[in-house]
């Protein structure tokens, strides 16, 4: 095993605590190789954000399937930017596609709904982070 | 943040410099928490940090899991019980997986305790993979060894076994509100005596999930065995530390790298197939095995 993993922290936000789906992405992540630093839930904004500094992500990984997301994706965003941190951020659970755009325009960079299958986020994941590291060394 | 970028960096064999001196981490408490999964070590660290937070001391925590083997990945889960401590300014958690070491520690970890020093983080702890075996990482790598024990699941006789008891400076019953928990710390209290030598092993008792019980025993343990530490040769007991870190690189370099290379081009094969043959013996071919492995040159860092 040469490559550095990709660090990926992970969490869920707000009072939703069925994290059986954020369970089986973290295993499929290691499974892909990155190391998954599992937060669990009850996580708030500042929480998640405290843990991608101290890790230094290179991805944050927002779950949750009770709606809640839409409050606490935009300040999380907005507090990585704060601390000039620059993760890839991506979000998953129940969003519906109407939603889906919505969060891209805030800054978000993947949204994986109801059906993603792990594949497609890991698969995301190792572009979105290729892409990251070509254009820093640029 | 500037420290979690280098500490990325470490990890990744990159060369960062510390700039740490003894007087500046000469004073830093390093503490190695070691124990078998589910005796409780996060759970301590976490009422730990509180503890110190509350003697308004800046604390760093690096908690190390396994990396899979076979794909390279982790899951690192040991802060999800330190979760009250993410706001904190005062408190630097770091997660890092063992990354190949067999020890217990990753592969950034001494460097990272002095970037940490540096950074003015007093105490330092270092939450071990945790797999039941002698870890010696933590022992020689950490200030004060600290090991957690639960009632049950023959821990006594597993660490008695290994050797650690003698190897560690505290030993912490968690746990203790379950049957067999003052069984347990009767044993190792006369076990303890039994080995009379110099630094006492300290036993404490603890239910680390129930707020402060216990807790301030395990801290005055801790204070117990630094204080002895600093008064009788912390340099000794550092310069320990970094032997073992040196030995540690060369050997996993010289695997690595010299070592596998013979390996892949079949040396290694046919010196085993004489062995197993009855045409040389072990020790020639292992001797043949070292001179062609120097042969092939550099270390792989």
């Amino acid at each position: 095993m040469n490559t550095t993993p990709i660090r990926v922290v992970l969490g869920k936000v707000g009072l939703d605590m069925h994290d059986i789906g954020s369970k089986v992405v973290a295993r499929g992540l290691r499974e892909a190789g990155m190391e998954v630093i599992y937060l669990g839930p009850f996580q708030t904004a500042d929480s998640v954000v405290g843990a991608a500094t101290t890790e230094d992500a290179d991805v944050v990984a927002v779950s949750n399937i009770s709606g809640e997301y839409a409050t606490y994706v935009p300040e999380i965003v907005s507090k990585l930017r704060d601390r000039d941190l620059h993760p890839i951020v991506i979000v998953g659970g129940l969003v519906p596609d109407k939603d889906r755009q919505g969060l891209i325009d805030l800054g978000v960079d993947g949204v994986f709904g109801q059906g993603s299958t792990i594949d497609s986020i890991v698969e995301f994941i190792r572009g979105a982070v290729a892409k990251r590291s070509a254009a820093r060394k640029a | 943040m500037q420290i979690a970028r280098l500490i990325s960096a470490l990890e990744r064999g990159e060369r960062v410099a510390t700039h740490s001196t003894p007087a500046v981490h000469g004073q830093t408490r390093v503490i190695g928490i070691t124990g078998v999964p589910g005796a409780g070590k996060s759970t301590l660290v976490d009422a730990l940090v509180a503890a110190y937070r509350q003697t308004s001391e800046r604390v760093a925590v690096i908690a190390v899991d396994p990396t899979s083997p076979l794909t390279g990945g982790a899951v690192l889960g040991d802060r999800i019980r330190m979760n009250r401590h993410s706001t904190d300014e005062g408190v630097f958690i770091r997660s890092m997986g063992s990354r190949g070491r067999k020890d217990g520690l990753g592969p950034a970890v001494q460097d990272s305790c002095r970037l940490l020093a540096r950074a003015g983080y007093d105490p330092i702890l270092i939450e071990t993979v945790g797999v039941g075996q002698v870890e010696l990482g933590v022992v020689e790598c950490c200030d004060i060894r600290v090991l957690v024990l639960a009632p049950a699941w023959g821990d006594y006789v597993q660490a008695v076994k290994a050797g650690l008891i003698e190897m560690v400076d505290v030993v912490v019953v968690n746990k203790s509100d379950l049957p067999g928990a003052t069984a347990l710390l009767q044993e190792l209290k006369g076990a303890v005596r039994k080995g009379g030598d110099t630094m006492a092993v300290r036993v404490v008792s603890a239910i680390a999930s129930h707020g402060e019980n216990g807790i301030q025993d395990v801290r005055l343990a801790i204070d117990d065995a630094w204080n002895l530490l600093a008064r009788d040769g912390i340099r000794q007991r550092r310069l320990e530390a970094v032997v073992y870190e040196l030995v540690s690189r060369v050997t996993s370099g010289f695997a690595g790298g010299p070592l596998k290379s013979v390996g892949d081009d079949g040396t290694t094969v046919r010196l085993a197939e004489s062995v197993y043959e009855g045409q040389t013996s072990i020790q020639d071919a292992a001797r043949a095995l070292f001179v062609a492995a120097l042969d092939r040159g550099r270390l792989r860092e």
